[in-house]
Parts: structure tokens; C-alpha cells; sequence
């Protein structure tokens, strides 16, 4: 008999006793006798079940990385001790949800007896009580042949074996990757804590189950995305992540702070602060005092700089100096005196340059990365919000930080805005003197979309997350970089029926901006219409964003889109024609029109003539047909398409 | 007017009742009271095995218990309050009722103790399940407490007025 059941039967026996004693009635001794045997009875039921919980958990804790990362991390469990308001806000954030273990609390995916194919592969996915699994190739093999494939694609390694029959595993679901839009899964190899992705992702809007390689901006038909949490994600979707050396091999033990992105990703490592403020004393002068505690950092309470910087570890786009240091220190941005030493920003208005720094992981990935970027150096795919930061003049020559817009406590957690920053207030914060002259500026009405500041200074010209997402290089509309870079500029994102000769005129008398010369189409079509048919898949997938964005519908008109959105449903790029087919619902005469992105090709070209067959230009008006080019320039457009292959992972 | 029933040997005089009950009462207050402090500068000290978020099961608990516990003891104070006031309580039910309430007083706040020492992953150890038997023992108590005021009536006069002095 273990100690608790030992203390708890006397207990039991030392309170019902006397009363026993001095009871003389059966039904009374009857009684006490059945509350005996329930209580019991009850604590074997109670103990088994509690035992099998704990069991199942630490089952499941063996398999993940450890929470166990040197360097004087203590985890939010410790903070929340004083800071219970700030540990409730940062709970309720998707920074908190990140990564956390699979339970039935965070796992959003239908787990009910699903079976998908992919690539000619079969995955089940099924539920065991509070325990989730999947029964797949077996992902360590399938990681171990990627391997051996693109060591042989670079001429470092033996062509690999034939193609054998994969064995099969039933995995159990160890850590889940977002919730907010998504979720993704992983499982865990059988030795060490290395996490291997599950090649399906789960959409929470569509209630369905899509490949992993369906979700990001990839070339088509590119191959299973073979991701080892280890070694990448929890750079970012942990706290202080340490993936140690030859964490892509079998065994691997990483280390992290905390699973997903905790108290100490921001503040610091905590041990030392709260050593010092056991102390209630200390702890009493503080609260009295003004100038916070010296043993943590408070990012509200450091230059803008430094603050922005802290946000800037995981939105940026950086790369590694040395990849092994950092497989083994980590995120070590706090042991450091500057991040940039072995993580600088990826130079995005030198990518063409780079560059000798780059160790031969990297330079593997330099094409794709320059894709990242728009020719200018602005970057282009949404989390990287810091890159974009540094280089406006706002931060650089005022006191503009991620704090100025943003609070971490103080927020929603959708874009966790800091409360009142939705308008124009936070650039009235610096720039107050357009409060009374705003439509003087803007030549827009003043509680019009024209008049919000951040929609021509910081349109959604970076991709991500299946949408566009404001750009956070702070700009004004330009058409010579529209021209320059291909990247649409704010006028045109919400006049979507104007072409850039349009636009170049109208800055041109508002601004005085001169009006560079325009050629081809981008000078009479529709510029939006342009950039959709011909430009890249990351400028495509923007632009069919844009033909479902609100404001951009109820300045331009929605139903001459649809011949254009009609066009992504064909698209080669699954995101795109995910994106275009969200817009197309909106238009009426498409909102009942049934489509998949991932239908076989035939079926999508079917959906996209039987759509354009079902609908005709007649019914509208003159204004609107004129905004729809004729079929053969639309054709042609498309046969211009910039068929470059893109990657954008956000 | 009913006479108060004889008291069977086994049962406790009204006396003995009372003594018992201030005893308890007072002594319960005074663990329950101390326990009160402990917990009090464990929140002071920022003592983690009381105040991490892990240990929330234990810290509510204690709480619990520290609550239970003082309450109990008033309770028990009130019985012998009520018992001084109600000598026509058949000495049976008086008896029952008494070691009920006692009873209570040590399962309810030990199985909230208890529960706390030992946690699983969230839910409290087995000690929570003495909860349920003393919350059962303090029903039957308060049950048998309430039907005894029915005997208030029987209270001779000069009893009430020496009683309410």
C-alpha cells in the first residue's frame, strides 16, 4: 500500500470511528460501512484512471523535445506566480499555441476514422480517447531516402536504393503546429525526441484535411516538404529552442526553454529575477518605485530599437553564419550581445550580391530565398515583419518600434493591435499634425478606406497564411516601383479597374510625383487584371486576394471580377487557386458554385468554363464591361505568365 | 410537553457534547487558522510547489481545505452552541450528529489536504475522494441538527431566560 493510500484509509478510519463506536443502530453502522467501501472502491477507480493518465503523459513527454534548456529559462508556470494578468493575456495569444502537445484541448483536426491519399500514399487518422493517431509511411524511412536523394542531387552522396515498399507505422500525434488558421501535426521517431511533420495540414475555415505541400506557395508538383521540427521550426515556434548537433540524425535529444513561444522569448531568461524577488521587500519597492527591475527585460521598457529587435529574432528573415553553432547554442539571443553577430537579416536589397557568408545549407537555398524578396529588397513573404521594419525611415530616424502599433498584453490576439491603434492613431502618434489636415492628404473622404493610413503606406503587398498581409516597410504608393519591381502599389490593390497610367496621374497631381513612362499593358488594362494573368504566383496569389478584399470590391465593383478570378481556378498553383476561389464566393453568380482546389486538373479547367459558359458580361453595365478585357487579351496575358518558379514559406 | 429521552449508556451527556465540541472547535480553528498563515507566506515567499501554474490542482486544494477546514470549526462551535441551547435533544441523535460533524470537520478539509499533496497531471490525488464521505457525515449532521430544534419548545422557561442572559 502506497503512502497516500496508507494516510488516507486512516484518515478514513480515524474520523469514522467514534462514531461507529458509539453507534447502535444497524442501518446507522450500515451506512458508514457503505461510505467506507464507496470511498475505497472509489479511490481504486480514481487511482487506476489518474495512474493511466499520468502514464499516457509521460509517455508522450519521453517522445517530445525537453523542456529542460539550459541558461536560466524557468517557464511560464513560474511567472504566472506574480504576474497572473500578463500570464492570462499571453495565454489567450496564438504565440502561446504555437506548438503545443497533442491532447484533446489542442488538437483541432478530425481525427474521426479519416483516410487520405497523397502522392499515391495512404494516411489514417484516428482517435484513441485523449490520444491521437496517424498510420503512415514510416516518416523516419521516408526522411532518411530525402536525404539520401538530395545528397545524391548534389552529387555528395551514392544514387539511392530502388524504391522498396515503405514500412508502415501507426504514430501517435506528439505536438501540433498552430491554431489560428491552421494546424499542422507531427509524430515522433522512435528513439530521441526528433518530430516528423505530417504531410497534411488541417484548415480550420474549411473544415477539411489538405497536403502540407497545398498550404504554402510551392512549385507544383514539388515534393513532400520533409520537415524535421528539430532542426527548423523551433528556431521560432519555441522559446529558446536548442536543437543540438546532428539533430537530423536518429536519436537526436533537443532541448527547448518551453514548447511555443513563452514569457522568456520576450523578457529574458526569468531564474534570476525570480530569485531576487522571493524577497517580498524587494518585490514591495519595486511596485513603489519607477524604474522596473534591472534583473529582467521589459521590452516596453528598452530603446525602440532593442525592443523592435526582440520581436525581430523570429520576424525577420535571417540566416546562419555557421548552421552547426547554431544547431548547437540555439536561440541564444539573450546570452549574446547582438543577434546579428551569428544571425544577421538576410540583405534583401543584395541578394543578387551573396555572398560568401553563406555556409553550403544556405546557398542550396539562395534562389528560393531570393524569391522572398521583391527586386528592391522588400520582403515579400509575410513573418518577416522586422525586415520590413528596419527599413523605413520611421524607425530609422524616429522612435518607431513593433511596440508603437502592437502590445503583446494589451490586444486582441488576432493582430494583437494595441487597444485604440486600429485607425489612424498610431501614426498620429509621431505624425498628429495629419489629424487636421487628413483629407488635404489623402484626397480621399475622411472616413473612407482611402483615408486609413496604413492602407497606402502599408498595403498587403507580402504573402502568407493564404492572403495578403500588410507590408510592413513603410512606403508611399510609387508606380515607378510598381514598374521597377512588379510589386502592385497601394492605388492599384484598391482601384482594381484602373490601369497604372491612372494612377501615375493622379500622384502626379496630388504629389507631384513624375509620371514615368508606361508601356504595354500595364498602360490602358486594368493593372490588377495585369499583375492576376501575368505576373508571378506570388504576385497572382496577392492579387486574387485583393479581388475579395472589402474595401477593393466596394471602390472597384464586384461582378466584372469574376472573369478574371476565373482564371486562378485553373491556376498551377494550388494557393492560388485556394485564394481565388475564396474571392470568387463573394460575386453572387459564383457563391453557389461548388469548387476544389484540389480537384484533378480536368475537373478545375471543367469548373473554370462552366463558370465562365454560365455567366455573361451583358447583364452588366456599359462601366463595368468596360473594365473586362476582350477574351483574346486575357488569353494572351496568360500566355505571357511569369512561369518562374516561386516559393514562399511563410 | 415532551421529555427529553433518557440517555442510553452509550451515549455522551450533553455536557460531554459541548466540552467536545468547543475543544474541537476551537483546536480545528487554530490548526486551520495556522494553516491559513503557512499558505499565506507560501504566496509571500513565492514558494513555486505552491504557486506555479503545474501546481494549480494543489494550490486550490489547500485553499480548500484552509477554507473548509474554518468554516468546520466555526460550524463546530455553533453545534455546541446549539446543543447548550436544546437539552431536550434525544441524546441518540445528539450523539450521531456530533461525532457526523466531527467527522466532517477532519475528512472534508484532510481530503481537500490530501488531495493536494498528491497531484496527477491535473487532477487531485485520492485524498479528495474523503471529500464526498465528509460532505455525506455533515449533511446527516446539519440534518439531524436542524430536526433537534424541534425540541426548542421544550426548553423550560427558566432555561431560555438564564439562556439568554
Amino acid at each position: 500500500m502506497s503512502l497516500e493510500w496508507l494516510v488516507a484509509v486512516l484518515l478514513l478510519a480515524a474520523a469514522l470511528w467514534p462514531l461507529a463506536r458509539k453507534t447502535r443502530s444497524w442501518w446507522a453502522r450500515a451506512g458508514a460501512l457503505f461510505l467506507i467501501v464507496a470511498a475505497l472502491s472509489g479511490g481504486f477507480v480514481w487511482k487506476s484512471r489518474a495512474h493511466h493518465k499520468l502514464t499516457a503523459r509521460q509517455q508522450l513527454l519521453q517522445k517530445l523535445p525537453g523542456e529542460t534548456r539550459p541558461g536560466g529559462y524557468v517557464r511560464s508556470e513560474t511567472c504566472r506566480s506574480c504576474h497572473p494578468d500578463q500570464h492570462a493575456s499571453w495565454h489567450r495569444t496564438f504565440h502561446r499555441t504555437m506548438t503545443q502537445h497533442a491532447t484533446p484541448e489542442s488538437v483541432r483536426g478530425n481525427f474521426t476514422n479519416q483516410t487520405l491519399t497523397w502522392k499515391g500514399d495512404e494516411y489514417q487518422f484516428r482517435r484513441r480517447g485523449d490520444e491521437f493517431f496517424v498510420e503512415m509511411n514510416d516518416p523516419a524511412w521516408a526522411f532518411a531516402r530525402a536525404q539520401q536523394e538530395t545528397s545524391f542531387q548534389r552529387g555528395l552522396g551514392p544514387k539511392p536504393a530502388p524504391l522498396e515498399k515503405p514500412p508502415r507505422v501507426e504514430k501517435r500525434i506528439t505536438l501540433t503546429t498552430g491554431s489560428h488558421h491552421m494546424q499542422a501535426y507531427w509524430v515522433a521517431a522512435e528513439n530521441g525526441n526528433q518530430q516528423f511533420s505530417v504531410p497534411f495540414t488541417y484548415l480550420f475555415e474549411e473544415q477539411r484535411w489538405v497536403p502540407r505541400n497545398d498550404v504554402f506557395l510551392l512549385p507544383p508538383d514539388s515534393p513532400p516538404l520533409p520537415q524535421v521540427w528539430n532542426n527548423n521550426c523551433l528556431g521560432c515556434h519555441a522559446t529558446a529552442g536548442q536543437p543540438e548537433p546532428g539533430a537530423l540524425e536518429p536519436g537526436a535529444l533537443t532541448r527547448v526553454a518551453e514548447l511555443g513561444i513563452a514569457c522568456e522569448s520576450c523578457h529574458g531568461p526569468g531564474e534570476a529575477h525570480v530569485r531576487a524577488n522571493v524577497n517580498p521587500r524587494r518585490r514591495y519597492a519595486l511596485h513603489r518605485g519607477t524604474n522596473g527591475d534591472p534583473t529582467i527585460v521589459n521590452p516596453a521598457r528598452v530603446s525602440s530599437k532593442k525592443s523592435s529587435e526582440i520581436c525581430g529574432q523570429c520576424h525577420a528573415a535571417r540566416f546562419s553564419l555557421n548552421h552547426n553553432e547554431w544547431l548547437a547554442s540555439g536561440t541564444d539571443y539573450w546570452h549574446r550581445e547582438s543577434i546579428d553577430a551569428n544571425r544577421p537579416l538576410i540583405p534583401g536589397h543584395k541578394m543578387r550580391e551573396l555572398t560568401n557568408d553563406w555556409d553550403a545549407e544556405q546557398v542550396a537555398h539562395k534562389q528560393a530565398l531570393a524569391g522572398y524578396f521583391w527586386n528592391d529588397g522588400m520582403v515579400r513573404v509575410s513573418g518577416r515583419e522586422y525586415s520590413g521594419l528596419v527599413e523605413t525611415p520611421c524607425f530609422q530616424r524616429g522612435a518607431m518600434s513593433c511596440l508603437s502599433c502592437h502590445s503583446m498584453h494589451k490586444s486582441e490576439p488576432a493582430d494583437q493591435l494595441a487597444r485604440g491603434m486600429e485607425g489612424n492613431a498610431a501614426c498620429y502618434q509621431c505624425h498628429g499634425d495629419f489629424k487636421t489636415k487628413l483629407t488635404q492628404h489623402t484626397r480621399h473622404a475622411a472616413n473612407s478606406s482611402g483615408s486609413l493610413c496604413y492602407n497606402c503606406h502599408m498595403p498587403h503587398t507580402t504573402y502568407g497564411l493564404l492572403k495578403g498581409i500588410r507590408s510592413h516597410q513603410i512606403t508611399s504608393p510609387s508606380v515607378q516601383s510598381s514598374l521597377d519591381t512588379g510589386r502592385p502599389n497601394a492605388c492599384n490593390l484598391c482601384h482594381l479597374d484602373q490601369s497604372l497610367t491612372w494612377t501615375a496621374k493622379q500622384l502626379n497631381a496630388w504629389y507631384r510625383q513624375p509620371e514615368p513612362r508606361i508601356a504595354g499593358d500595364l498602360a490602358s488594362a486594368p493593372a490588377s487584371a495585369v499583375w492576376l494573368l501575368r505576373g508571378d504566383a506570388g504576385q497572382r496569389a496577392l492579387l486574387a486576394w485583393h479581388f475579395g478584399w472589402e474595401p477593393a470590391r466596394q471602390i472597384s465593383g464586384t461582378n466584372w471580377l469574376l472573369p478574371y478570378l476565373a482564371e486562378t481556378l485553373d491556376d498551377p498553383y494550388s494557393v492560388v487557386r485556394y485564394i481565388g476561389q475564396r474571392s470568387l464566393k463573394q460575386i453572387p453568380e459564383a457563391r453557389r458554385l461548388d469548387f476544389d482546389y484540389l480537384a484533378p486538373a480536368a475537373q478545375r479547367s471543367l469548373n473554370k468554363s462552366t463558370l465562365l459558359q454560365r455567366w455573361s458580361s451583358e447583364n452588366l453595365p456599359p462601366r463595368e464591361q468596360a473594365k473586362i478585357l476582350p477574351p483574346q487579351e486575357i488569353h494572351k496575358l496568360r500566355q505571357a505568365r511569369d512561369q518562374r518558379p516561386m516559393e514562399l514559406l511563410e | 410537553m415532551n421529555r427529553p429521552a433518557s440517555p442510553e449508556p452509550n451515549d455522551d451527556s450533553l455536557a460531554l457534547v459541548v466540552r467536545r465540541h468547543l475543544r474541537v472547535g476551537w483546536l480545528s480553528l487554530l490548526v486551520f487558522l495556522t494553516l491559513g498563515l503557512v499558505l499565506e507566506a507560501l504566496h509571500g515567499m513565492k514558494v513555486q510547489f505552491y504557486l506555479n501554474a503545474m501546481n494549480e490542482t494543489r494550490r486550490l486544494m489547500w485553499t480548500l481545505a484552509h477554507a473548509h477546514g474554518t468554516l468546520l470549526a466555526v460550524v463546530q462551535l455553533g453545534f455546541a452552541f446549539t446543543a447548550h441551547h436544546v437539552p431536550a435533544w434525544p441524546a441518540r441523535t445528539r450523539t450521531i450528529a456530533s461525532y457526523s460533524l466531527i467527522a466532517a470537520g477532519v475528512l472534508m478539509p484532510g481530503g481537500f489536504f490530501l488531495g493536494g499533496v498528491w497531484v496527477y497531471a491535473g487532477d487531485p490525488g485520492l485524498g479528495i475522494l474523503l471529500v464526498p464521505v465528509g460532505g455525506v457525515l455533515l449533511f446527516v449532521a446539519v440534518l439531524l441538527t436542524a430536526l433537534s430544534l424541534k425540541h426548542l419548545k421544550d426548553v423550560p422557561p427558566a432555561s431560555r431566560r438564564v439562556t439568554s442572559k
